[in-house]
């Protein structure tokens, strides 16, 4: 029996007079992992940014866990869990600051907040740059430590914009195991991905064309 | 090699040409600046308010009086009774000079023009302009009220303090917020259960720390290298600062809730907050010596709150009621900002 627990139903979005999103339309089941692909300008991050709240669509509209998103958007964050494509880590704090601050705001205790870093730590290996400021990791470090983040809170939703980008590959299966466990737990997760290996991992693909201007 | 030094500048044109904000500054921000600039400040007196202090119950002086209240610079602003009078009115009722006429006044005798010597700038125009007067008529010696030993660095103590105040709390604030934006990291905390207020109430609290550390450094600094004493208005002394720096901080949230990138931030830093702190606050130019158009928008600046509330507390020592005009006004537009940065935030915090 499908259990969607993201509804979007007929969205679009432009930039200006540039169509970025027409008329989509997605129903992502609980356990489900959806990929997302499509050529550059295709509107993948538009639709990630409308499914979290980000943009606002033009028309249409996002159901997250029941909660439409424009309009119920404090309840419906509560259960998603978004990682940009570009790193949104503060600059000036070393990786465990930046994991134990995205803690605390998402009112985890600091026990919690350890406990949680630890086991992200072991699997990710993240003790081998926890102590550094991420101005000092590497493109790869900073995505691990983004998705240790966003995976944080075990959210229902997990919209991912690319979250392999510049990773080596045993970094990208330690990833993908992650994103597969959460789903096995219940996690509808949507990533958008250039990778069609990714794209073969997971239970759907949708492939978005670039609307007609 | 010329050709391609003039192809570099024709690509420098197409860019500033296709630039909005490049063409902005280029082009209209000189035109603005000069435009408002010259067409406000002026450097002359214009209706300065000055008292009579008549001891000698002669009309001998109507002709005076008349002859003030007729320029362009002076203008009548009533008679007091006594010299205890002198210092209220200097403080409520905007007077700047009072003349004074002794009793049993002979003619030759010598006028007293009472000046408040915390404005240096004006008691010095002041009395340059009387100078100007027949002095065989009307001979006058000055004394001034407050600041008594003429210290000069009285004079722009309290615009510096304001603009150091106006550089930690609104400009460093805004940019703090905005490259948050920037980055993207916004669109992380907006997704978490933090609201929105939250974040700006986080953001502020280290600037107020350190606006406050500022307070409490040139409160030490006026004291041990000038010799100004604050005393019983250190508590008034400390709440201004603390009322000013969250006005500030509430302009720039403002500036940072309307603009979309740090180029933008900065000119509407500087246009905003910088330019009229530093020309329309009194800080350089009197008010009194403005066009008389802008004088209610200058007085209304945070900054003209902030140096004339700081006078009155540190130079002329006077209460919490006096200055509660001051506190009021920067609380009404701390609180006016907020709520229309807090409402555009909510809109379009994580645009980028």
């Amino acid at each position: 029996m499908s259990d969607p627990v993201i509804v979007s139903r007929r969205l679009c979005f432009n930039y200006g007079s540039f169509r970025a999103v027409k008329d989509l339309s997605l129903e992502v089941n609980k356990g489900e992992i959806i990929s997302v692909t499509g050529a550059n300008g295709a509107g993948k991050t538009t639709l990630i940014k409308m499914l979290s709240g980000i943009l606002t669509p033009l028309s249409g509209e996002v159901m997250i866990a029941g909660y439409n998103v424009t309009m119920d958007k404090k309840n419906a964050i509560r259960h998603i869990g978004y990682m940009s494509q570009t790193s949104a880590l503060l600059t000036n704090l070393s990786a465990s600051e930046n994991y134990k601050f995205y803690g605390i705001i998402n009112g985890f205790s600091r026990r919690e907040i350890e406990r949680k870093f630890a086991g992200d730590s072991d699997l990710f290996n993240m003790e081998r740059f926890g102590n550094k400021r991420v101005e000092e990791l590497t493109a790869g470090w900073k995505q691990l430590l983004s998705f240790a983040i966003t995976i944080m809170k075990e959210p229902e939703v997990l919209l991912l914009d690319e979250p392999t980008a510049g990773v080596d590959a045993v970094t990208r299966v330690k990833i993908w195991d992650r994103i597969k466990e959460l789903s096995s737990y219940g996690a509808a997760v949507v990533v958008t991905s250039h990778y069609s290996s990714e794209a073969s991992m997971c239970h759907r693909n949708i492939n978005i064309q670039k609307p007609e201007q | 090699m010329i050709r391609r030094v003039l192809y570099i500048a024709r690509k420098e044109l197409i860019s500033i040409y296709r630039d909005k904000m490049s063409m902005t500054i280029l082009v209209v921000l000189p035109l603005v600046i000069v435009g408002i600039l010259g067409n406000v400040l002026r450097f002359e007196l214009i209706d300065v308010k000055f008292a009579l202090l008549d001891k000698s119950g002669s009309n001998l002086f109507l002709p005076l009086v008349s002859e003030l209240d007729a320029s362009n610079e002076f203008s009548f602003g009533g008679n007091l009774n006594s010299e205890r009078e002198i210092l209220p009115a200097f403080i409520n009722d905007d007077i700047e000079f009072v003349v004074s006429i002794p009793s049993n006044f002979n003619r030759g005798d010598k006028l007293t023009v009472f000046v408040d010597g915390s404005l240096l700038l004006m008691s010095e125009a002041i009395t340059q302009r009387l100078s100007l007067l027949n002095s065989e008529d009307y001979p006058f010696e000055i004394s001034y009220r407050y600041n008594e030993e003429l210290k000069s660095e009285m004079e722009p103590l309290p615009g510096l303090i304001m603009i150091a105040l106006v550089i930690v709390a609104s400009i460093m604030l805004s940019l703090s917020i905005n490259r948050e934006r920037e980055r993207g990291t916004a669109r992380m905390l907006i997704l978490t259960p933090a609201r929105m207020s939250e974040i700006i109430a986080g953001k502020s609290l280290p600037y107020l720390a350190v606006s406050l550390i500022h307070g409490l450094s040139v409160y030490l600094l006026s004291l041990f290298m000038f010799g100004i004493e604050i005393n019983q208005g250190i508590a008034n002394f400390f709440l201004l600062t603390l009322l000013f720096s969250v006005a500030s901080m509430m302009t720039g949230l403002f500036i940072a809730s309307i603009v979309k990138n740090e180029l933008e931030l900065l000119i509407g830093c500087w246009l905003f907050i910088f330019i009229p702190n530093v020309f329309f606050s009194g800080f350089i130019f009197p008010l009194q010596s403005m066009e008389s158009l802008i004088i209610p928008y200058a007085s209304l600046i945070p900054g003209s709150l902030f140096i004339e509330a700081y006078k009155g507390i540190v130079f002329r020592i006077s209460s919490l009621e006096i200055n509660l005009k001051y506190f009021v006004l920067l609380v009404l537009q701390s609180l006016l900002f907020y709520l229309v940065a807090l409402y555009l935030f909510k809109r379009n915090f994580f645009r980028k």
